[in-house]
């Protein structure tokens, strides 16, 4: 072909990526017109540049740190053998390695192993430098374990939350982690209210390494990913002392000018990525917010205080830039308090299923109804301070011998069965702090779901899964504790708690005694909300006031910063001749 | 040090366009580089897949190390650190195949961060020769690639130093994404 042929293939090429394909052919009748060749090269173009745009549009796979999933028709490489561990799906091919999704033979649970391939020194360096130096953070992927196996090393960590759903992984094929770069190709530009808590979240996380010595030295989207609805930094392998010499990589356009090094370069990359998810643009176009051509959206008060904050992360000079993540946090901090509600105007944005994590609010419980489907979520009341409960989630099993998800109480589900259900729980609070779980029977006890044992305070953690085993894993809450109303209350304090045999002792007696009730209810203590109505609806009549005041005497416990319940109907088991105990439980 | 110095004063001469400082600049830097590229390329396992850009970004900061240098220079430095990258790829495959007797090959991964050639591993003859054929039908077409594909360079850096516009580079990226995945799908059936 010629040069000359190939230039005006091109430019019917570009011509025709601009007309929707249904147009294509008359476009294509008239700029080839009976030139053949031409036809075939463009038509040849266009069906190579579609099959392109399809793998463009698949998943970047990416566990735990990110990696790219190969092409759909690279051949993947061979598996390894690795001890106690079952590589299931390959999930992509990183700068050191190849990145799989396992399960661990002995505990049946899914992990992310990453197989590091070459000479890995380097990658092991880094992760050596990161599990001897850093303790864990809440917002720092867990190295699990590292280990050699024949000629490979390897490393093990957390899977992250499956991008396709909420649902435990049961089909590895249909897996895909969800990287704040995948969230942000889906979303685009985040709310205002999402970026400043992701700032604040990773500034804690870099707080965390830098204070211990270390700088991270890729931070990026790829490389934030979300575990047990948390975002985690990781890919820890470029993890290093700036004292011993500087980093050896980084990632073109989250590097600053003067190539990576300090802490100061962790906070430039992290602008980078702010200002990346709250405008949706390349990072290489943080040049023109620099410049002054480009503003961050959320008005003045919002988008114009958080594009001062990353125009200083992202200063040319480093002397201008901050020195330290406290002081990017205290600004971001600023941002907020100088506009909650604008703050809270953008991050209450719907989306499919997670719309409920980015409702904030000064009000109480909220009932939202959108898009066909309810959800329970909550906020924060204004005696709560700044710890709030972002999210309570009830997971809704049916099945007693192998469970199987009905679906989120309150979404999918309004109602349970004696006996034959179970009930998963899932909170996240807006910091990391000290809660209990506490369940309010059916037949008007009590029963403590978080932590495993009374006799324990509970630990500091933002992401809870309950109730929890004696061994510390996740199970599920069996509905066996009669029919009437069911209820969890979630009880939180950024102060340490003690074990819950003693407060409960102190507290004394609670209100809390056998109910009926229709419908979901959500309470905090002040109000009572039924899930169902139209947005705003208030019908407290006949809800379930017992869960009511129950959850007001909790929250009026001392100490207690924020409470959250939910209440839904256990009925009868289908089973007819099967017997419901009615009386308070033994 | 002083050669570091030297090195970054001349990546910002020829990044403020000094064609003196390029001409200066593409040996030194050559030189330099292919030095640091056969260490890490002796350090790898003679069947594993190189990576081109992961080989480069260190490279690039073995040779530039904690000088001071402003982002055009860098950028600059990088685009011709990715070419001389290739070449530096290119003879040590000519070598490994004169070594294996023709029964080796020699394979790269293309670094992408998403799309048909994401995490790809193919011929590094194939791919040099697929970009010679495309730069003698457009050669900024295959400068675009090679940038991409040798440098990990954004399409905003690409165009800063093809002095384009970054919708002309994602034009030509995307005809020459499509003209790429097609020749090399042809020769790998070969």
């Amino acid at each position: 072909m010629s040069p000359q042929l190939f230039e005006k293939a091109c430019e019917v090429f570009q011509r025709a990526c601009k007309v929707v394909p249904g147009q294509r052919e008359a476009l294509l009748d008239e700029a080839c017109r009976g030139d053949d060749e031409l036809r075939a090269e463009v038509e040849s173009l266009l069906n190579w540049d579609a099959q392109c745009a399809d793998s463009a549009a698949a998943p970047t796979l990416t566990a735990g740190p990110a990696s790219p999933r190969a092409a759909p028709d690279a051949p993947p490489p061979e598996a390894p053998e690795i001890p106690d561990y079952e590589l299931l799906v390959h999930l992509g091919s990183g700068s050191a390695g190849d990145v799989w999704l396992g399960r661990n033979r002995i505990d049946g649970q899914y992990y992310a192993i990453k197989v590091l391939s070459g000479s890995p020194s380097r990658e092991l360096e880094g992760v050596r430098e990161y599990k001897g130096r850093v303790a864990e953070h809440p917002n720092l992927l867990r190295i699990e374990h590292v280990g050699r196996t024949g000629d490979c090393c390897y490393y093990v960590m957390p899977l992250a939350d499956n991008a396709r759903g909420t649902a435990p992984v049961l089909d590895p094929r249909q897996y895909e982690a969800l990287t704040l770069a995948l969230h942000r190709k889906r979303q685009g530009p985040l709310p205002l209210g999402e970026v400043l808590a992701l700032g604040r979240q990773m500034l804690s996380a870099l707080g965390h390494l830098h204070r211990q010595g270390a700088v991270h030295a890729d931070v990026k989207p790829a490389n934030i990913v979300r575990v047990r609805g948390q975002w985690q930094l990781g890919d820890h392998g470029l993890v290093s002392d700036p004292l011993r010499g500087r980093p050896h990589g980084f990632t073109p356009g989250y590097c600053p000018p003067e190539g990576p090094g300090g802490p100061e370069a962790d906070l430039y990359a992290l602008g980078v990525v702010l200002f990346e998810v709250a405008t949706g643009c390349a990072p290489d176009r943080v040049a023109e917010l620099l410049a002054g051509t480009l503003e961050i959206p959320g008005g003045e008060a919002g988008g114009r205080r958080l594009g001062e904050v990353i125009r200083r992360a992202c200063a040319v000079k480093p002397s201008q830039r901050f020195g330290r993540a406290t002081e990017m946090a205290q600004e971001l901090d600023a941002v907020e308090q100088s506009s909650p509600d604008e703050a809270v105007r953008n991050g209450q944005r719907p989306g499919p299923r997670s719309w409920w994590k980015r409702w904030e609010t000064w009000a109480a419980a909220v009932v939202l109804l959108i898009a066909g489907g309810m959800a329970i979520i909550l906020a924060q009341s204004p005696a709560t301070g700044p710890l709030r409960i972002q999210a309570m989630q009830l997971e809704h099993y049916t099945g007693k011998d192998h469970p199987k998800r009905v679906g989120e109480i309150g979404v999918e589900s309004t109602e349970t069965r004696f006996d034959d259900d179970a009930v998963a729980i899932h909170v996240e609070l807006s910091e990391p702090a000290f809660c209990y779980v506490i369940a309010l029977n059916a037949d008007g006890g009590l029963q403590l779901c978080y932590p495993a044992d009374e006799h324990e305070a509970p630990p500091l953690g933002n992401v809870i899964e309950a109730p929890v085993g004696p061994d510390g894993k996740a199970m599920l809450f069996g509905l066996t504790d009669g029919v009437g109303t069911q209820a969890f209350v979630v009880v939180a304090s950024r102060e340490a708690l003690p074990p819950y045999a003693q407060w409960s002792r102190e507290l004394g007696e609670l209100p809390w005694r056998h109910c009926e009730t229709d419908g979901v209810w959500t309470s905090d203590g002040g109000r009572l909300e039924r899930v169902g109505g139209q947005r705003g609806e208030l019908r407290p009549v006949p809800g379930p006031m017992p869960f009511k005041e129950t959850v007001a005497a909790l929250r009026d416990a001392q100490g207690i910063q924020s409470v959250l319940g939910i209440a839904f109907p256990v009925r009868p088991a289908k089973a007819p001749s099967q017997e419901v105990p009615g009386d308070p439980r033994h | 040090m002083q050669d570091e110095q030297q090195t970054a004063a001349m990546a910002t001469e020829a990044a403020h366009g000094n064609p003196e400082a390029v001409d200066l600049l593409l040996p030194r830097v050559y030189d330099q580089l292919r030095a640091v590229a056969a260490a890490l390329i002796r350090n790898e396992r003679p069947d594993h897949t190189l990576q081109p850009t992961a080989l480069v970004h260190e490279a690039y900061l073995k040779l530039v190390g904690r000088a001071p240098i402003d982002e055009r220079g860098r950028t600059h430095l990088l685009a011709i650190a990715a070419r001389a990258m290739r070449q530096i790829l290119v003879d040590h495959a000519r070598r490994h195949n004169a070594v294996k007797r023709g029964g080796g090959r020699v394979t790269i991964r293309l670094d992408e961060k998403a799309g048909f050639f994401q995490g790809r591993r193919v011929d590094l003859s194939h791919v040099n020769e697929a970009l010679d054929r495309l730069a003698r039908l457009q050669e900024r077409k295959s400068q675009v690639v090679e940038l991409r594909f040798f440098g990990g360079m954004s399409h905003g850096q690409i165009a800063e130093f093809l002095g384009v516009s970054v919708s002309t580079v994602e034009q030509d990226w995307r005809v020459a994404r499509a003209w790429l995945a097609r020749e090399l799908s042809r020769m790998e059936s070969r």
